[in-house]
């Protein structure tokens, strides 16, 4: 694939580069997110990989990036060094697919990371399980979750990481089937809108847990 | 007599002035019809007493003053009784009482002289001598009414308590006297001359000129008394030389005014000297207000200094340490990569030590100040300490607009001490967290479910919240009575808008 990388750090973007041409993929990197526009404008990348904070603030110009990379319909992965929510539902907004939010240190993580990055770049959300974890638990705290099982509350956390049932089955050992119907039980009890789509029920989850 | 008493009642020194004044017109008609033709000495008689009755109605704010216009009274009652002439009893007992007065002046001019400028008895040698004196006075007072002759004259009237006639007797009363006084008014002089020497300077300014009058007074009475022992008859005094008459009338006249002039003038200086208490008063005062000023400018200065100073700490803490430790992870891991499968031991040891320092150095740089609140405000921030914290947390956040940063900053650093507080004193389970706007100010409360008992006297946590508020003109309310929650109110002055106009208990954003 074709992946824009835009990082203002040198060092870790040497190794992301290294990463991703180690497997295989074709890089272009920018340092800044106006650097990044005019690379756009020359050819679309397949996906991009963008630091939250970038020149010249370093506030939030990733975020104000992968806004107009989603205009360009180029799904972006973003890389954070914090697991904040509201970073992940501002990255979503209305529409989560191709989205990814990631905390920087899971680049290590390399072979998860590739997978993750080729789950945004085929439509498909991404959400850091430590954000997914941080906000199930607090919602179950907020006894917003009281009547999911232990069974539930896990699963209800691997979907709003953006896995799918497949995923979700892989990753816990079980059964496509029961993780179906977990889900779907899940669903029925918080009274959450039937979206069969994988990436549109990363959204209601995430969206339901962090409000109530 | 306790003049002191009667002025506390009420006011006399109109009383004794009107009496005085009343008393000198009647002397003065009396004496048409019963006295002597008007000679100079009458009439400077009866001025002299006037003299002393108005001295004293200026001195009247002192109890020396009341003590001056009683003089006066005496006096001019005793010079009706020395000069009116008639028969019967009436006029025999006025001119007793009269020789009474005249002889016991000695003893009250001693008293005052001695007890100015307070009319009070100031040490124990001053009692003492203030003591001898009414009883000398009043010894040879009694001694002289019962001895003496009617007058060689065609109208005089007799004392009724006329008792001894013998020249030898009248002479020893004399003598009596005359040495007693000479003694008491040389000791008196004394006391007055050591006094002056200790005085302060202000007393010496204020009071020199009286005290030595009546130090000079009192050494030109014992002169004059110690003359008339020496020679047979009192009158030989004025004989003795043509300076004493003139000596005498000068100090008679400048005693009473002295005092009068001594006192008006200490009056005259503790209105100077309050009126320039006054006016540094003032000019302390104006200076402390600047200073509180400046004080409570530098106070918010130095917080909004140490919030700058926090954020550049966590943004270089983000920029720099934590980037290149994470860009060091990705390295190491690709080098990992290329190691042969079964060497990769060390490594992922070092990648876990690793990642071990990158979650502590982001809890360490969360906590100098959250990048959170600096992108995405106050709302956002807590709930994220919400999230974080072991306990149920509710969030309203009916904020509409971002407050400027050293308010949110403050709030920020509130709600997370009141948050600290309510899981480790409070053992809360639920805490509710609440931003609104109203009335120009920021409100945020923290109410919670736990054990209450908060005081922010003890621990350093609310202490430091209190301080940190007061600087910048924010106000805290703590109410935590035990077994009952803590509610705390902070109110910041900020020009703020809320999507309610009034505080509320839950929002949209909250569950129920």
């Amino acid at each position: 694939m074709r992946v824009l990388v835009v990082e203002d750090h040198a060092f870790f973007l040497l190794g992301l580069v290294t990463a991703l041409t180690g497997h295989g993929h074709e890089v272009v990197t920018a340092g800044e997110p106006y650097q990044a526009e005019k690379l756009l404008g020359e050819r679309r990348p397949d996906v991009a990989v963008v630091d939250i904070k970038l020149p010249p603030t370093h506030s939030d110009e990733g975020l104000r990036l992968a806004a107009l990379l989603r205009s360009h319909e180029v799904p972006v992965l973003v890389l954070s060094q914090y697991a904040v929510p509201e970073y992940a539902i501002s990255l979503l907004g209305a529409d989560p697919r191709g989205r990814g939010y990631l905390l920087k240190e899971r680049v290590a993580g390399v072979a998860q990371f590739m997978g993750a990055l080729d789950r945004v770049a085929a439509g498909g959300t991404v959400i850091d399980t430590e954000l997914a974890a941080m906000v199930t638990r607090a919602a179950a705290r907020r006894a917003v979750l009281s009547p999911l099982s232990e069974r539930e509350l896990e699963i209800l956390a691997l979907v709003t990481e953006g896995l799918t049932d497949r995923g979700i089955a892989e990753r816990l050992v079980i059964s496509v089937h029961t993780v179906v119907t977990h889900v779907q039980s899940v669903f029925r009890k918080l009274d959450l809108p039937k979206t069969p789509a994988d990436n549109r029920r990363v959204l209601a989850a995430l969206a339901y847990l962090r409000n109530g | 007599m306790d003049v002191g008493a009667l002025r506390r009642d009420r006011d006399w020194a109109p009383v004794l002035l009107g009496l005085g004044l009343a008393e000198a017109v009647l002397l003065t008609l009396g004496t048409f019809a019963w006295g002597p033709p008007f000679s100079t000495w009458l009439v400077y008689s009866i001025a002299w007493s006037v003299l002393w009755l108005v001295s004293g109605w200026l001195a009247r704010r002192v109890r020396f003053g009341y003590l001056m216009m009683i003089f006066a009274l005496a006096d001019m009652l005793g010079t009706a009784g020395n000069i009116w002439y008639g028969t019967g009893f009436a006029f025999e007992a006025l001119h007793t009482l009269a020789g009474l007065i005249t002889n016991l002046q000695v003893p009250f001019v001693f008293h005052l002289g001695l007890t100015y400028p307070t009319g009070r008895i100031a040490d124990r040698p001053a009692r003492w001598l203030i003591r001898a004196g009414w009883l000398l006075g009043s010894l040879y007072a009694a001694g002289i009414v019962s001895t003496v002759r009617p007058r060689d004259c065609d109208r005089c009237t007799r004392m009724i308590v006329y008792l001894v006639d013998d020249p030898a007797v009248r002479e020893a009363v004399r003598t009596f006297g005359g040495y007693g006084w000479t003694l008491l008014l040389a000791a008196g002089a004394v006391l007055l001359v050591r006094r002056l020497l200790r005085a302060g300077p202000r007393e010496r300014r204020l009071h020199a000129l009286p005290i030595g009058l009546s130090v000079l007074a009192g050494v030109f009475g014992s002169a004059v008394l110690l003359q008339s022992v020496l020679t047979p008859l009192t009158t030989a005094v004025f004989a003795f030389s043509p300076m004493f008459p003139l000596l005498h009338v000068t100090l008679a006249v400048a005693l009473p005014i002295s005092y009068a002039v001594g006192l008006l003038r200490e009056r005259l200086d503790l209105a100077q000297t309050a009126a320039a208490l006054a006016r540094d008063n003032l000019r302390l005062q104006a200076q402390v207000v600047e200073q509180l000023a400046q004080v409570k400018a530098s106070r918010a200065r130095l917080v909004e200094a140490g919030d700058t100073a926090r954020r550049k700490l966590e943004r270089d803490l983000h920029d720099g340490a934590q980037q290149r430790l994470v860009g060091l992870g990705l390295a190491l891991r690709l080098l990992a990569e290329r190691l042969p499968a079964g060497e990769h031991r060390l490594l992922d040891e070092i990648h876990a030590e690793l990642q071990a320092a990158i979650d502590e150095l982001r809890r360490l740089a969360g906590g100098i100040h959250p990048v959170v609140l600096t992108d995405h405000g106050l709302g956002a921030a807590i709930r994220l300490l919400g999230d974080r914290a072991q306990v149920r947390v509710l969030v309203a956040d009916d904020l509409t607009h971002r407050p400027p940063p050293p308010i949110e900053s403050a709030a920020y650093f509130a709600a997370s001490e009141a948050l600290t507080n309510a899981i480790k004193h409070a053992r809360a389970g639920t805490v509710r967290v609440e931003l609104s706007c109203a009335g120009g100010s920021l409100l945020l409360r923290v109410r919670d479910d736990g054990v209450g008992g908060a005081d922010p006297g003890r621990g350093s946590g609310l202490r430091g919240l209190a301080d940190r508020v007061a600087a910048i003109d924010g106000t805290f309310t703590l109410a935590s009575p035990p077994r009952q929650g803590t509610d705390l109110r902070v109110e910041l002055p900020c020009a703020c808008s809320s999507s309610k106009t009034t505080p509320s208990s839950s929002s949209g954003s909250s569950p129920p």
